[in-house]
């Protein structure tokens, strides 16, 4: 639950929300916390960015509150916070990979044992679906990840990315044969 | 969805995978299927992957999310953007994304926030060989200054803002504050020089900025360095105020270790060479000891998609200038002797590579090392770019491409011209104060190529420098010059440019101000998207960005 520190002093200061906002925000956190950052992390493939992302999702969600309206959208009102911040974070970093550096410039040499990256997307065929998803242009990666992996109807992805039940039919169906490709250089489909 | 003969249903298959068909489609997508056996794969191969794609783990949240959240939320942070993350730092790492080396590099500035002032000061001569050691100077004050009201609207969400310098207030108290774009709050308080900055130069991982002040009248120039996290600042040394773009040069190295730069002596004639900040113990020592040298760029190869050590380059201002690759700083004894360059270059003259470390732009042509305005091409001077710079550099200068691709250069040249690059991976960069010593080249009469006018162009674009580059007039004020400009990185269609205003008599203080533009592309026209300046009149730039 997230609602201890909610209530504290401050949060009253910050903005002015109702218990039951409180209540309802605790209630989303707690039941959208896992997969928005499963899905975050499927979409930009770094788990430090999908933490980052995921936390600035649900900060805008909490602003956003009084916007939610219909609670039987909250879920592709949350992972349309969620894509416009991933896709905002991924314009940024357009051609940026990330490598840490220590304090003076020195490329920080990689941890020999599991790292994060290694404990989060843990085995070769996942290793493998992933890189394939990385492939993807982002739109595409997007459009499956919400389908084949949150299990999202056309409606509901059309919800999430602003876009009509035929686009989504449409780029589904490209990004299932960009997808192929992808994979099939992988060995995993023919 | 109606199939025509011989076509493929994709999109039926794909719904039917999604289970989103009608049940006339599905009628349709039987049949089809049942002659079609390309169709029968493409089938049984999405529906394997939509079968592999949902079999993928889910990884547990990081334990820490939910305090952050918390934190978050009752702190009134928000939504940082990745890059200005407090407690992050600006690195450097690259990938090799194409043929062309596409370097990416990822760059997030922090620590921008005051903390202990500690001041030290070195301040070295032109003419003396070595740093002198540090001595402990006044810190400055850590004092709040207030925040200035940046004018116009809020920057567009997708703007990067940039930092920049203020030197301002009162005309017996003004000072000198590293300010954030965005906000307009005052980041750092710098140590006040005797005149307004004239260069910055932020460093990749956004902890050191190096900057040039005039030193009153004296016609010299004062260089110093500040430590953002600590504030400690270092005088670089002090030069012959030259006009020439070509020795105002500020030049971090990609791993941020390095500053380098030009000091010129005059007293005992024209010295000029290039000199070398070391971050790690603070020194300040001459690079070259000739007299006739000015400071290049550093050239980063690209080795297993990973930044090699960056390498100095420097250029003989002769009149046939040649340009030198120095030898790894880290093990040699300074200053260098150019017998020891590792590559030589004759014909080149300052090359600046660009933040993808992919191209570099560079002069050719005759210098006048003793012009008036101080180095300047003579004739047939101009700016080349060369592209898809690798291991061996000879090869991609020789088949450089001259940057104004639209000018016919003769006996003309291209007397001197401010050049910068979008640095952090990226392949933009921008032109301005090109000063061209022939007629105007333009159909319509008007001055082409135009000191006043900035170009904007891309590596990438095979047509280097158009007259239809140039940004549209109307966003910089008619009774201002162009003093900087800097590129927002990552978002190269946005420019930082210092604009300065001449001043209205020898006692007031200079004026200058940063209007954040927008290029845009065909008809739009580009777009002012905000000016950045206090509420007292005074200096208000350069903008700067990493380097």
């Amino acid at each position: 639950m997230l609602a201890i520190g909610l209530r504290r002093r401050g949060f009253a200061e910050v903005a002015p929300v109702t218990e039951q906002a409180h209540a309802t925000f605790d209630r989303i956190f707690e039941e959208f916390s896992a997969p928005i950052y499963n899905y975050v992390l499927r979409m930009v493939g770094d788990a430090d960015r999908a933490a980052d992302i995921t936390q600035d999702t649900f900060i805008k969600a909490y602003r956003k509150l009084d916007s939610l309206t219909d609670s039987h959208a909250t879920k592709s009102w949350l992972y349309r916070i969620a894509t416009n911040t991933a896709i905002d974070d991924m314009r940024r970093r357009r051609w940026i990979s990330p490598v840490g550096l220590d304090d003076e410039g020195q490329p920080e040499r990689p941890d020999q044992g599991p790292g994060p990256e290694a404990q989060v997307i843990a085995g070769m065929l996942d290793e493998r679906i992933q890189r394939a998803l990385m492939r993807l242009r982002p739109n595409h990666r997007q459009c499956i990840v919400l389908s084949d992996l949150e299990d999202m109807s056309p409606h509901d992805i059309g919800e999430v990315m602003n876009l009509s039940y035929g686009a989504v039919r449409t780029l589904l169906c490209r990004a299932r044969g960009e997808m192929r490709r992808h994979l099939a250089t992988e060995g995993l489909v023919r | 969805m109606t199939l025509r003969r011989g076509e493929h249903p994709d999109e039926l298959i794909s719904a039917a995978i999604s289970g989103d068909l009608t049940d006339d489609e599905q009628a349709r997508l039987d049949a089809h299927l049942a002659s079609c056996e390309s169709c029968r794969q493409t089938m049984a191969a999405w529906t394997e992957q939509r079968r592999l794609v949902s079999g993928l783990r889910s990884a547990p949240v990081p334990r820490d999310l939910g305090p952050r959240i918390r934190a978050g939320i009752e702190s009134g942070a928000f939504a940082v953007p990745w890059w200005r993350r407090s407690g992050l730092l600006v690195g450097i790492g690259a990938t090799v994304a194409t043929a062309a080396a596409a370097v990416v590099a990822v760059a997030v500035i922090g620590g921008l926030l005051p903390g202990p002032q500690v001041a030290t000061s070195v301040s070295p001569s032109a003419s003396s060989s070595t740093g002198g050691s540090p001595a402990a100077t006044a810190s400055p004050s850590a004092a709040e200054t207030p925040a200035p009201s940046p004018t116009g609207p809020a920057i567009a969400p997708e703007a990067i803002p940039p930092y920049y310098l203020a030197y301002a207030g009162p005309s017996d108290n003004v000072t000198l504050t590293l300010r954030d774009g965005d906000q307009g709050t005052t980041d750092r308080e710098l140590p006040t020089p005797q005149g307004q900055p004239i260069r910055a130069a932020l460093s990749p991982n956004g902890r050191w900025l190096a900057y040039i002040t005039p030193v009153g009248l004296k016609g010299t120039n004062k260089y110093w360095v500040v430590n953002i996290q600590d504030g400690s600042e270092t005088v670089l040394g002090e030069s012959s105020a030259i006009g020439s773009p070509f020795t105002n040069g500020l030049f971090w190295s990609s791993d941020s270790r390095y500053l380098s730069f030009t000091l010129t002596d005059n007293l005992s004639g024209p010295e000029t060479d290039a000199w070398l900040f070391n971050t790690v113990d603070r020194s300040v020592k001459p690079m070259t000891g000739r007299g006739d040298v000015v400071a290049a760029g550093w050239r980063t190869e690209v080795v297993n998609s990973q930044l090699a050590d960056p390498r100095a380059w420097v250029s003989v201002a002769a009149a046939d200038p040649t340009s030198y690759e120095l030898p790894d700083l880290a093990t040699a004894s300074l200053p260098i002797d150019l017998d020891q360059a590792t590559t030589a270059l004759p014909g080149v003259f300052q090359p600046l590579w660009s933040g993808d470390h992919s191209s570099a732009i560079f002069w050719r042509g005759t210098l006048n090392p003793s012009a008036p305005a101080g180095y300047e091409f003579a004739q047939g001077g101009a700016p080349y770019l060369a592209r898809e710079i690798g291991r061996n550099p000879t090869r991609s200068f020789d088949a450089a491409s001259s940057l104004f691709s639209d000018v016919s250069i003769g006996r003309e040249a291209f007397t001197s011209a401010a050049i910068t690059w979008e640095a952090l991976g990226g392949d933009a960069y921008a032109v301005w104060d090109a000063r061209w010593s022939g007629p105007p080249q333009s159909s319509d009469g008007a001055p082409y190529p135009d000191a006043g006018r900035i170009y904007l162009s891309h590596a990438s674009d095979p047509r280097n420098i158009l007259s239809g580059h140039a940004l549209d007039p109307a966003d910089l004020p008619a009774n201002g010059y162009v003093s900087f400009v800097a590129i927002a990185p990552l978002d190269p269609d946005y420019l930082a440019v210092t604009v300065g205003f001449p001043a209205s008599g020898d006692l007031a203080l200079p004026r200058a101000e940063v209007r954040l533009i927008k290029r845009n592309t065909g008809t739009v026209a580009d777009e002012l998207i905000r000016t950045l300046r206090g509420d007292q009149s005074g200096w208000y730039g350069p903008a700067v960005y990493p380097q």
